[in-house]
């Protein structure tokens, strides 16, 4: 190593960051358009789930612009790819505000990801409408940019209800995945059902992408389970009530809150999902009394635009991205401080939409997120529970 | 239930032998140290996923694509090895670390990163035996694990070429010296072991599912299987698959999920510390 | 009398290179002034600081002849030691990173007396093996940890003069760490310790037949190493503010560090720092773009073009003298 190797290489760097530099400032930002920025998981683990919301947001953006757009200005959607890595997703943020001059950043999907982005987001200052998000923790930061249109409760409550009114069981098998929403579910749900004296014998973590179930199936076999529920994501349900068919085990009754109400699911297990019980907080023909109208419009829509019939994942997107373009109709445009006008505007948020009636608590919750129980029964998804909303009976105990 | 448990962990071992036996071949003659076995199986696990689900061949035509796929990327796989120079084994090691990065990303660009799952309804029926039932993917396990081992010793124990073979792995030098063709026997070897892995590739994507980063767990049990079996030792390597399928399916079963892949590791690091020669143990 | 010759070409080798790295640092300091608006910029600067400071880490123990593949082990155990301190004794984020390194130094410690037998491959293949373990601990002590629920609102970094919200901050951190590992690197690898790192790489045995301790020297070695990368844990905890067992006990962490040490060349003091550099500027602004999916993709390339053409790395190929592939 010589010195005027050492220079020539000094030099070379310095060049490359200075380009970076010039490269970075000569961007100016748009006034024709209005930037919305997303986040999403489009590759990596997550990307099924990631391109669904992806698909509901872009709808909600293409809708609008047909429409006119906001006070004459069309909506540009700059998307991004966390690939599932929180540490990419940190960085997208700054990206999407410095460079992209968004004014509001939406999409997420799983809390590791979107608390990271709601973190970046209250650095820089601008509001962020999470698509999919469960953990309370996550709004307990007083973070005044971090809204989100799901929570927890919203799963776990109807759950509650359903198994104490409905199910009666003595005993419950709960299995659950190491992601913190899943984790945070299972252990409420057992604290719940302790305090109804109902036995919980069984009660498993396992790691989503763990490949074989087998010996914990012949270890469910020795407790005479009345109902199972699983934390898993789509396919840990497909290869767990694979196996369980498998090892004839006798199933009484199954509930995955999470990746069991999508087309996708009933498509690839056919037979062997029938009778398996899920939640979900919309779907086609499962929409909030009052907006039959704008749900069927939405799925018309949905199915010109991409050729395939929505799903829940999609819907939260197209909720998120909704909330967004309602709060900018409600913000001057010109204003200097568009990115905190708009915050205050999505805090003032009160939308009915078919998923949910938007309105969000003074840390950015949703105050009416709920979903119904669904039962898969001949290949369509038909409402149980509750009652009111309830487009079909249960069938309990699943018998062969 | 112990039976049933018996019997899916050796169904589960089974497997483990099979992808073992690749990299024992491989290993045994080559001295490369794969650490990008387990992406190779998923390779050919999302071969018979395209041969299967896109141009709707059945499970068992993909078997032989995924096999000749796998053997086509060993030539290519073998000329690049050859180059790597010496301490072979660490630097093998750190180029197939990197071959785990290049392929994990290339299934991503090619497949994203969803979960893949052959469909093969036919595995779930069972079949009564002695008053035992099995199903039929358990059966088809079996049957595949002990056709390859007792192949894999027949070839090695009573033909010409297979004995020649063991002298390569025992000698390398020895071997060249008594005229054996070394650079022939290793190629051959080497082909020989990548193809069991395309062999094992569909079954890993029809009994478990597949993703880009599914592979790393399968390598480190190849490489613990082959340790505790010792390089070249055929018949030893089913005994270690099934003992290490028995022992994962107790440690579920016992300490729970969570705890598998830690305990797989534990057991990695103590098998090293007893043996720190690690594979180099037939001298 | 060799004694006075090997400083004197020491000094020589050293000074030059001192000079510009020094001179590169500086600026680097000043390109925030320069690059203000584009926070995207230093975005990725800071993280390739971060890059190049666990690769250094890790670079020290492969001096000494040991490749590791489980860094991610002391890098996670960093994050967690230093967020737990911080959140537990309720202590500003410059405190609790001591203890951050400090859980790092003692994994590093614990393995390197247990591994002391293990050479080449399977040293190698036992560090890949122990993420695991502390992954597990992480995973399943819920009443420390919180298991899979992960650890949240880590208090951030906070400097004076300076807006908290900035990245601004997260840069200035990094790069201060950065700088000060490659003072203490440097110091080491040009003293009686480094020498006596490099005599045991190119042969074990001789060395210790002339009186160099290779267990001890191995020892405090990987101690150091295991103590850097749990910083880099622990500052990478403490700027994002949330972790996870699944997160900081990754793969990713393990590679990246022996990726940009062998491109950036693993035989000089500031190679890791060169090839963090450039990879990372590399993958975020050329191959992020043209592979949205799987950019990278480069890091595994450039791990093996490095063993298959450039065993020395970028250093090498820009040093005169050629490195055969066990060290110059």
């Amino acid at each position: 190593m010589n010195r005027k190797s050492n220079l020539r290489l000094g030099l070379l760097v310095c060049i490359l960051i200075i380009s970076f530099v010039l490269a970075g400032c000569s961007r100016k930002p748009s006034h024709e358009f209005i930037r919305i920025g997303e986040i999403d998981p489009l590759t990596g683990k997550l990307a099924r789930h990631g391109l669904e919301i992806h698909e509901g947001i872009l709808l909600a953006i293409e809708e609008t612009n047909l429409k006119g757009g906001i006070k004459g200005k069309n909506v540009e959607l700059v998307t991004r790819d966390d690939q599932s890595l929180p540490e990419v997703a940190y960085g997208l943020v700054q990206e999407l505000v410095q460079k992209e001059k968004v004014v509001a950043i939406t999409g997420g999907y799983v809390d590791t990801l979107v608390a990271v982005i709601s973190e970046a987001a209250r650095k820089s200052e601008v509001p962020y409408v999470a698509a999919a998000s469960l953990q309370e923790e996550l709004t307990k930061t007083k973070n005044p940019y971090f809204f989100r249109i799901s929570k927890l409760s919203g799963f776990l409550k109807p759950v509650e209800r359903f198994l104490v009114e409905v199910i009666k069981p003595r005993k419950v098998g709960i299995l659950y995945a190491s992601t913190p929403g899943s984790t945070e579910f299972a252990t409420k749900l057992v604290e719940f059902l302790k305090i109804k004296n109902i036995q919980v014998p069984f009660q498993e973590k396992f790691r989503t992408g763990i490949s074989d179930f087998t010996p914990l199936i012949i270890k469910m076999t020795r407790y005479d389970l009345d109902f199972i529920i699983s934390g898993g994501f789509l396919p840990d349900h497909l290869l767990l009530i694979r196996q369980l068919k498998q090892n004839n085990y006798p199933l009484k009754g199954y509930l995955g809150p999470w990746g069991i109400a999508y087309p996708s699911f009933v498509s690839q297990m056919k037979k062997d999902a029938e009778l398996l019980c899920s939640t979900c907080a919309w779907n086609p023909g499962i929409t909030l009394p009052g907006t039959e109208q704008v749900s069927r419009e939405f799925v018309e829509n949905f199915e010109k635009r991409f050729n395939k019939t929505p799903s829940t994942t999609n819907m939260h997107g197209y909720t998120a991205a909704m909330v967004i373009i309602d709060a900018l109709k409600r913000t001057n445009l010109d204003n200097n401080n568009l990115k905190n006008d708009l915050r205050n505007a999505i805090s003032a948020t009160d939308l009915i939409l078919p998923m949910e009636h938007v309105a969000f608590d003074q840390n950015g919750d949703p105050l009416n997120y709920e979903h119904v129980i669904i039962q898969i029964q001949n290949g369509r998804f038909v409402c149980v529970y509750p009652p009111e909303r309830a487009t079909g009976k249960l069938v309990y105990p699943i018998t062969d | 239930m112990y039976l049933k448990l018996l019997i899916s962990g050796l169904a589960l071992g089974s497997f483990y032998a099979i992808i073992a036996l690749g990299f024992s071949m491989i290993f045994g003659v080559t001295r490369v140290f794969n650490l990008a076995h387990g992406e190779l199986l998923l390779a050919g696990g999302y071969v018979a996923y395209v041969a299967c689900e896109r141009f709707g061949l059945g499970f068992w035509p993909s078997v032989p694509i995924s096999v000749l796929a796998l053997t086509l990327l060993g030539v290519i796989l073998y000329r690049v090895f050859r180059v790597i120079k010496e301490p072979l084994e660490l630097n093998t090691i750190v180029f197939t670390f990197g071959l785990v990065i290049a392929l994990q990303n290339l299934f991503l660009i090619f497949f994203s990163a969803d979960y893949r799952i052959l469909t093969t309804p036919e595995w779930s029926t069972t079949i009564e035996i002695f008053n035992v039932s099995f199903t039929r993917g358990q059966l088809t396990m079996f049957l595949t694990a002990f056709i390859s081992v007792s192949a894999l010793y027949f070839l090695l124990r009573h033909t010409f070429w297979g004995k020649a073979l063991r002298a390569t792995i025992q000698d390398r030098e020895a071997a060249g010296l008594l005229g054996i063709d070394v650079e022939k026997n290793s190629i051959l070897a080497f082909l020989g072991g990548i193809a069991l892995v395309g062999l094992a590739g569909p079954f890993f994507a029809s009994f478990h599912y597949i993703h880009p980063t599914g592979g790393i767990e399968a390598t480190l049990i190849a490489i613990i299987v082959t340790i505790v079996a010792g390089v070249g030792h055929v018949r030893a390597i089913i005994w270690a698959g099934w003992g290490m399928g028995l022992l994962e399916n107790l440690v579920t079963t016992m300490l729970g999920a969570a705890f598998r892949e830690g305990v797989t590791s534990l057991v990695l690091i103590a098998i090293l510390l007893y043996k720190p020669c690690g594979l180099a143990d037939n001298q | 009398m060799k004694v006075i010759t090997l400083t004197l070409h020491l000094h020589q080798r050293f000074f030059p290179k001192v000079l510009t790295v020094t001179g590169f640092i500086l600026l680097l300091f000043l390109v925030p002034l320069l690059a203000i608006q584009s926070s995207f910029l230093l975005q990725v600067l800071s993280t390739s600081f971060l890059y190049a400071a666990l690769s250094l880490s890790w670079n020290l123990l492969a001096y000494s002849g040991h490749i590791s593949l489980g860094h991610a082990a002391f890098f996670g155990l960093g994050a967690y030691g230093s967020a737990l301190f911080a959140l537990n004794f309720d202590t500003d984020p410059f405190t609790s990173i001591w203890a951050g390194g400090l859980a790092g130094a003692l994994l590093a410690a614990f393995s390197g007396i247990l591994f002391a037998r293990l050479r080449g491959a399977y040293f190698a293949l036992a560090t890949l093996a122990l993420v695991e373990i502390p992954k597990m601990i992480a995973d399943n002590w819920v009443s420390l940890t919180r298991g899979s629920l992960g650890l949240l609102n880590i208090p951030p970094f906070k400097l004076p003069l300076i807006n908290a919200n900035s990245n601004l901050t997260i840069y200035l951190v990094n790069l201060s760490s950065l700088t000060i590992l490659l003072l203490v690197v440097a110091l080491i690898l040009n003293s009686r310790w480094g020498w006596a790192l490099r005599a045991l790489r190119q042969d074990e045995k001789v060395s210790m037949t002339i009186g160099i301790n290779s267990n001890f020297y191995t020892l405090i070695t990987i101690s150091v190493s295991g103590f850097g990368a749990g910083i880099c844990g622990a500052i990478f905890a403490h700027s994002i503010g949330i972790i996870e067992p699944g997160m900081v006990f990754s793969l990713h962490y393990s590679a990246l560090p022996m990726v940009m040490a062998l491109f950036g060349g693993r035989f000089s003091v500031i190679g890791p720092v060169v090839g963090s550099l450039v990879l990372t500027l590399l993958d975020q602004f050329v191959f992020q773009p043209i592979f949205p999916a799987g950019h990278q993709i480069l890091y595994g390339l450039a791990i093996m073009i490095t063993i298959l053409f450039m065993p020395g790395g970028l250093m090498g190929l820009l040093g005169a003298r050629k490195h055969g592939i066990t060290g110059s």
